[in-house]
């Protein structure tokens, strides 16, 4: 289901996605985690497949 | 053959903007806006070192839930060296100039109580939404007006994509223009007036509320439209409505003369999961 989303995100949006963040396997919270999701969003390792 | 489009990270995008020092996170509520305003100003204040702000109006507290302590009303908070959080109590910011009005207007005319058709007048602005932007706004200019931060990350309420900001502002603009015109025209007759009559000119107090209002907008929007300065940031998910919404900003951005500096994309199941063996159907079918 999201692949389907994904692929029109990246057709319809192209280069203008910076980063694509993963779903945590709990909502972040505190600084520990937030320090985590940061390293996700600063440096993305997910492409899209168009 | 899928094209693949290889998003870089934010990181490349502020190495490549060093001059960025205003950041907004827009986009509706739930989408982990949150989450990405957090996430960069830890970065900026961990990693880059510099000394960074992050503000929210959200009346549902949400930095004080990610943050895990209370905010909410109580001023800027240091949660770790060089990361000071603010959340507004918007509500309170319109009661306040609520009142401030009125003081002004008894002050403007010597009066000991504001009319009474008038205090209703300003009372029902309270159920204004606009009422509740415009504070928001406020409280945004002026702490970047003061100049205590080297960055400072705002994550949007989520009404009109924190685009209509920019449209409202223009709007405000014009109009305090033209109002201004209008009253300099009354104080040219008025010093016309008091000169016949052998008195001195008074200054106008209203025209200078207005002309400080313009200013005030006038020095925000046209930090917040510089492209130097300001990067603006959508985050959505892989959901319809989602996408939708986006191409609605991007196109109003567009008519506005401005540029989304970029996307963010969350909540987003790996492919791997669709391959490996333990994941269950539920996730399956989502990712």
């Amino acid at each position: 289901m999201q692949q389907q989303h994904l692929a029109d995100i990246a057709r319809k949006f192209g280069d203008r996605v910076q980063s694509v963040v993963p779903m945590f396997t709990r909502e972040p919270k505190g600084l520990e985690m937030i320090e985590q999701a940061s390293r996700y969003l600063m440096n993305c390792e997910i492409a899209l497949e168009a | 053959m899928p094209t693949l489009v290889r998003p870089r990270g934010l990181e490349s995008y502020f190495n490549e903007h060093p001059d960025v020092e205003i950041v907004i996170f827009a986009g509706k509520g739930g989408l982990g806006k949150t989450t990405s305003s957090s996430s960069l100003a830890w970065y900026m204040s961990q990693v880059k070192k510099k000394r960074t702000l992050l503000f929210s109006t959200d009346p549902q507290a949400s930095l004080s839930d990610i943050f895990e302590r209370n905010f909410y009303g109580l001023g800027e908070i240091e949660v770790a060296p060089n990361l000071f959080v603010v959340e507004i109590d918007a509500d309170r910011r319109v009661a306040d100039y609520q009142a401030s009005v009125k003081q002004k207007i008894k002050d403007m005319y010597g009066l000991d109580e504001v009319p009474r058709e008038i205090e209703e007048y300003i009372d029902s602005t309270s159920a204004e939404p606009a009422m509740y932007e415009s504070a928001t706004y406020d409280a945004m200019a002026e702490l970047v007006a003061a100049h205590e931060y080297d960055i400072y990350i705002f994550d949007m309420p989520p009404f009109g994509h924190g685009v209509r900001m920019v449209a409202m502002a223009d709007i405000l603009s014009k109009w305090v223009e033209k109002i201004t015109e209008a009253r300099s025209k009354v104080a040219e007759y008025d010093a016309i007036a008091a000169t016949l009559k052998g008195e001195k000119g008074h200054e106008d107090a209203v025209m200078q509320e207005l002309i400080d209002i313009r200013n005030k907008i006038k020095a925000f929007t046209d930090l917040i439209t510089d492209r130097r300065r300001t990067a603006f940031f959508m985050v959505l998910i892989p959901e319809k409505m989602a996408i939708l919404d986006t191409e609605r900003a991007l196109a109003m951005f567009h008519a506005l003369g401005m540029e989304m500096s970029g996307l963010v994309v969350n909540q987003v199941y790996p492919r791997e999961l669709l391959d490996r063996p333990g994941t269950s159907e539920y996730l399956r079918n989502r990712s």
